[in-house]
């Protein structure tokens, strides 16, 4: 099992896979090359997703939490931030009301499911391959 | 980028490349390269809080609580130390 991630657009079009060295099972390492998409992606930007490749809840790591911020006051946009396991979908974003990150209902989401399901079962997939780092 | 047009950086300092709110400018005055991140980020949060960036906006809420300094060295086709302050982006436990 490794985590993984990839960029998407608005409409949840994938604009990039994020399979850095150095990545493992719990954790992806801090990576100038991903800002760099994000950055050269930004107008069209709609979040990234990333895998905690285990089953059970799809809940955001203090780390997770701090990047989010982190990359959103660099962009000067709030973006959607699913975490996946291989049992659960969790879409975080940033409720400016209390200044906290909380899920979405995934019926707020409306990119086109059949694609984002694809999406998220190829994400499952390459979670579950060794550690190439 | 065409040197020539660069103004002349000290061996030991660097251009410091700020990315906020959207936008992205350079400090004005060159800083130490060896300066320590923290000393970077004090540096970046007063400069854009007075608005002292060309081509980021003043902003008094600026903070960069978990961005990462990038450090390059001078090389051949840029003949000048570099730094870039620029969010973190590490996923996991």
């Amino acid at each position: 099992m490794i985590e993984t991630a990839f960029v998407f657009d608005i409409e949840g079009k994938i604009i990039y896979w994020h399979e850095p060295h150095g990545r493992s099972g719990g954790s992806l390492p801090d990576s100038r090359s991903l800002w760099l998409v994000l950055w050269e992606n930004k107008v069209r930007l709609g979040g990234v997703a990333h895998s905690h490749p285990w089953d059970g809840p799809a809940d955001a790591s203090h780390t997770d939490i701090t990047t989010f911020s982190a990359v959103e006051r660099g962009l000067g946009k709030n973006l959607i931030w699913p975490v996946v396991t291989m049992t659960e979908i969790s879409y975080w974003l940033l409720n400016e009301n209390v200044g906290e990150y909380q899920c979405l209902h995934p019926d707020w989401v409306n990119f086109d499911k059949e694609s984002w399901m694809k999406n998220i079962k190829e994400l499952r997939q390459k979670s579950q391959g060794g550690n190439h780092g | 980028m065409d040197n020539a047009l660069v103004p002349v950086v000290d061996a030991n300092m660097a251009r410091l490349t700020i990315t906020y709110n959207g936008q992205q400018g350079d400090l004005p005055d060159a800083v130490p390269y060896d300066m320590t991140d923290a000393d970077l980020k004090q540096v970046a949060t007063e400069c854009v809080h007075n608005g002292d960036i060309p081509g980021i906006d003043a902003d008094n809420d600026a903070n960069f609580v978990d961005f990462v300094v990038d450090r390059f060295p001078a090389r051949d086709d840029v003949r000048f130390n570099r730094l870039s302050l620029r969010p973190k982006t590490p996923f996991g436990v």
